[in-house]
């Protein structure tokens, strides 16, 4: 059995939203809200964080790629949309944002099972792979900020790259604090002193 | 030219005519003067001889008078008498003469009849008196016959005879005297005559025959001018035939020409062109028309349509004829026409009404040509045009459809839970289930049959294919005993949409379950083919069942054609589109099994390819 998900819903049918509860509630998961429209489905996220997104895209007020968006702007969650249309125009709409699946009515439980297992493994990958690229992102912004650490330090005491490389690995050490932490250190006190002698 | 002519010549002629008048004029004159001179000197010497004989027969007479009178004897008297009497008798006539002549042409000049009547020589009397002296001698007595006599003194006397003679003398010389002034006046004359004659020969010369040679020299100029002019005209008109005749063979040649090149485009124009009479008959037809009626020339001409159609299509074209011989019109229609060889076949024709130089109508013209293809064309254009827009409804209604099904789904599953334990009921909802399934699926395919085909061509392996195809069918199979056996070899892969192949196989195999009993033994076989150059794989799927009906056999790819219970009767029309939509080609007959359908797919579409890999359809996630 695999993991119990917490599941928001909307279809303007209400048959549709009795269906999905129950449905979900034998696949073992657990639907926190139903919405009518795109924007009780934007405030129920809101309020919910459910962990996946099933909605129906023709809805009044809001529709589903419209709601998706919003939600995706606030918080990061799975959506999978169910229509009974798929015409190019509303393809194009939905790819591009987290939509992670596109199922065309009439569902039934075989439909949705594997799409939600699949949905939830595709948006996990992605959420790693972000997670993994925000990373990378900052220990390229930290090497930076330590080359140009580094870079003060030779002009001031002129050390030679390594030299000026381990008195910071030192400073850290012995302040027991983390090098990019003393790399900013020197830097905002490079730019005290340069706004003095300026 | 003439007329001018004329104009000179008339006065010349006249002219002309008049000099030989004048000459000839001339020569009558000459020749009545010399007549005149002749008769003249025929007279003058008729009177000198005369003047002689008479002097002579005068002296005769007096010396026979003498003779006379002195003779004795009385014979000889007697003789000389009778001689004396001839000589008088002669003397009498030739005096006469004399003074009367035979035949006077002019009377005796006044000098003659002077000398012949008057005194002092009158010479008549004198004649007349000598000789009634002589007679009175000659007829005396001749008693009186003696010297003394006075008739003969009168004779002897010398005077007598001189007087007389002198007489004669002066009528000669008198006449001589005339003859001598005539012959003056003749002379004059003749000098007049040859003076008068070159005078008019020299007037002529000048007048006449100068301007004559010169007129004719002129007239012979112009003529010669005329001849050459005439030369020149018929060299000219030599040459201007010359050139017309070359003219003419040119012409005849660009006759020639331009009529092998009708007949050349008359008999390769890719329509079949005749002519027929008044009465249906044949006139004319292109060899077109002969191929395919596949008869000579020969064969065709003078016969009528009822020779090479059925009656029923014979009439009909007679009655066409007809129209527009009688109406005057042209007829232009697409009909059907069934070649000799039996081929229904659409053709458009044109008549037109014949005529001939009058303008009179003596027959029509055909001209029809083949548009079976371009009919068919037309057909199939209506078909796909009705097909797309059946299809736009479909798909309208399909997509409508949907959230009806959803909601049946819905409350069927809704129901199947709220249910759970009553399998009776459950039953009847899982029909329902099955029913809104079936919809659904005949909704997803009338969309994709009506739809245009996007293929999403890659390399495929076509026995991947039919296995997947097989697997699919899995649900289909369960309880059945089924097997596939394929017997291809290595295949080169082909081009085409594997999903799309995929529902290929899909439907021949689940029509094959359907229509065969257990055990299902379906049999597919591979290999390669070469089609007009085009390589090709051609996939046979036979199974043992009871094989097609020949309606099912001409129909079995018609959309909504099903001998199913249950089928959407899209399948095998599904099949065919996709087929066609690769390229390729299909075919239902019966093998010796059973069914078999025949799947040709060309290796190397590249153009294929290249149209239909633009159009990468977004896959759908209904199953």
């Amino acid at each position: 059995m695999p993991e119990t998900l917490r599941i928001t819903v909307a279809d303007d049918e209400p048959r549709m939203r009795d269906y999905l509860w129950e449905s979900l509630q034998r696949m073992g998961h657990r639907m926190v809200s139903a919405a009518r429209n795109g924007r009780e489905l934007v405030e129920q996220c809101r309020q919910h964080e459910p962990d996946l997104v099933i909605c129906d895209i023709k809805m009044p007020d809001m529709d589903g790629i419209d709601a998706a968006e919003a939600i995706y702007r606030t918080r990061a969650i799975p959506v999978i949309l169910v229509s009974a249309f798929h015409d190019d125009e509303l393809i194009r709409r939905a790819s591009g944002k987290h939509v992670l699946a596109y199922l065309v009515k009439p569902i039934k439980d075989t439909d949705l099972a594997p799409a939600i297992t699949v949905a939830m493994d595709r948006f996990r990958e992605f959420q790693t792979l972000r997670h993994e690229a925000a990373d990378l992102r900052q220990a390229l912004e930290d090497r930076k900020t330590i080359e140009r650490a580094k870079g003060i330090l030779m002009k001031r005491t002129a050390l030679s790259e390594p030299d000026a490389f381990r008195r910071l690995q030192k400073v850290a050490s012995s302040k027991s604090q983390k090098l990019i932490e003393i790399a900013r250190m020197i830097i905002t006190a490079e730019e005290a002193i340069d706004d003095r002698d300026a | 030219m003439s007329t001018s002519s004329e104009h000179v010549t008339r006065p010349l002629t006249f002219k002309y005519v008049f000099a030989l008048a004048l000459l000839a004029a001339l020569a009558i004159v000459n020749f009545v003067i010399l007549r005149i001179a002749i008769l003249d000197s025929q007279q003058v010497h008729a009177i000198v001889q005369h003047g002689s004989r008479e002097r002579v027969l005068l002296l005769r007479t007096a010396m026979l008078a003498e003779r006379l009178i002195f003779s004795t004897d009385n014979a000889e008297r007697d003789h000389v008498r009778r001689e004396l009497a001839g000589t008088i008798e002669r003397l009498e006539r030739t005096h006469l003469e004399l003074m009367l002549p035979e035949a006077p042409r002019r009377p005796a000049p006044a000098s003659v009849k002077a000398i012949y009547e008057h005194a002092p020589l009158l010479l008549d009397s004198e004649m007349r008196n000598y000789v009634l002296h002589v007679r009175s001698i000659a007829e005396g007595p001749d008693e009186d016959l003696h010297a003394a006599n006075v008739h003969f003194n009168y004779v002897r006397n010398p005077e007598t005879i001189d007087k007389i003679v002198a007489g004669l003398d002066a009528v000669v010389a008198a006449y001589e005297r005339a003859s001598a002034a005539t012959t003056t006046q003749l002379r004059l004359l003749a000098t007049w005559s040859i003076t008068s004659t070159l005078v008019l020969l020299v007037l002529n010369g000048w007048f006449v025959f100068r301007p004559m040679v010169y007129r004719v020299r002129t007239d012979m100029g112009a003529l010669n001018e005329l001849n050459a002019t005439l030369e020149r005209r018929v060299a000219e008109r030599t040459a201007d035939a010359e050139r017309r005749a070359e003219l003419l063979a040119q012409s005849e040649a660009a006759l020639r020409e331009s009529e092998t090149l009708y007949r050349s485009l008359v008999d390769h124009l890719p329509m079949c062109v005749m002519r027929k009479d008044a009465e249906g008959r044949f006139t004319f037809a292109n060899d077109r028309f002969c191929q395919l009626v596949q008869k000579p020339l020969a064969a065709i001409l003078g016969r009528t349509d009822a020779d090479f159609y059925p009656q029923a299509m014979a009439d009909k074209y007679r009655d066409d004829d007809r129209r527009v011989m009688q109406k005057d019109c042209v007829f232009q229609d697409v009909e059907q026409h069934q070649t000799p060889d039996g081929r229904w076949i659409f053709v458009e024709v044109l008549k037109s009404p014949l005529r001939d130089a009058s303008g009179s109508i003596i027959g029509t013209q055909t001209v029809f040509w083949d548009v079976t293809d371009r009919k068919e064309a037309e057909q199939r254009a209506i078909h796909a045009e009705r097909l797309a827009a059946v299809g736009q409804m479909v798909a309208g209604v399909a997509h409508e459809s949907r959230n009806a099904l959803q909601q049946i789904q819905a409350c069927a599953q809704l129901l199947d839970w709220q249910l759970a334990g009553d399998s009776p009921k459950q039953e009847l909802i899982a029909d329902l289930q099955r029913a809104q399934d079936r919809l659904h699926r005949l909704f997803d395919e009338l969309r994709g049959f009506s739809s245009p085909r996007h293929l999403e061509l890659r390399p495929c392996n076509l026995c991947t294919i039919m296995t997947d195809a097989w697997s699919a069918i899995e649900s289909q199979r369960a309880g059945r005993d089924a097997d596939l056996c394929e017997l291809h070899a290595d295949l080169p892969p082909v081009m085409a949409d594997p999903f799309q192949l995929e529902q290929v196989f899909r439907n021949i195999l689940e029509n094959a379950l359907a229509a065969c009993d257990d055990p299902v033994r379906i049999e597919v076989d591979c290999h390669e083919v070469a089609n007009d150059d085009v390589q090709a794989l051609e996939i046979l799927i036979r199974d043992n069942g009871p094989g097609l009906t020949p309606e099912q056999q001409q129909r079995i790819f018609e959309p909504f054609f099903t001998t199913k219970t249950r089928g959407t009767g899209l399948g095998m029309a599904i099949v065919k589109q996709i087929v066609e939509a690769h390229g390729g080609a299909i075919a239902a007959r019966n093998a010796a099994t059973g069914a078999e359908f025949s799947i040709t797919l060309p290796l190397h579409s590249q153009s294929l390819a290249e149209t239909a890999t633009g159009h990468a359809s977004l896959g759908e996630s209904h199953a």
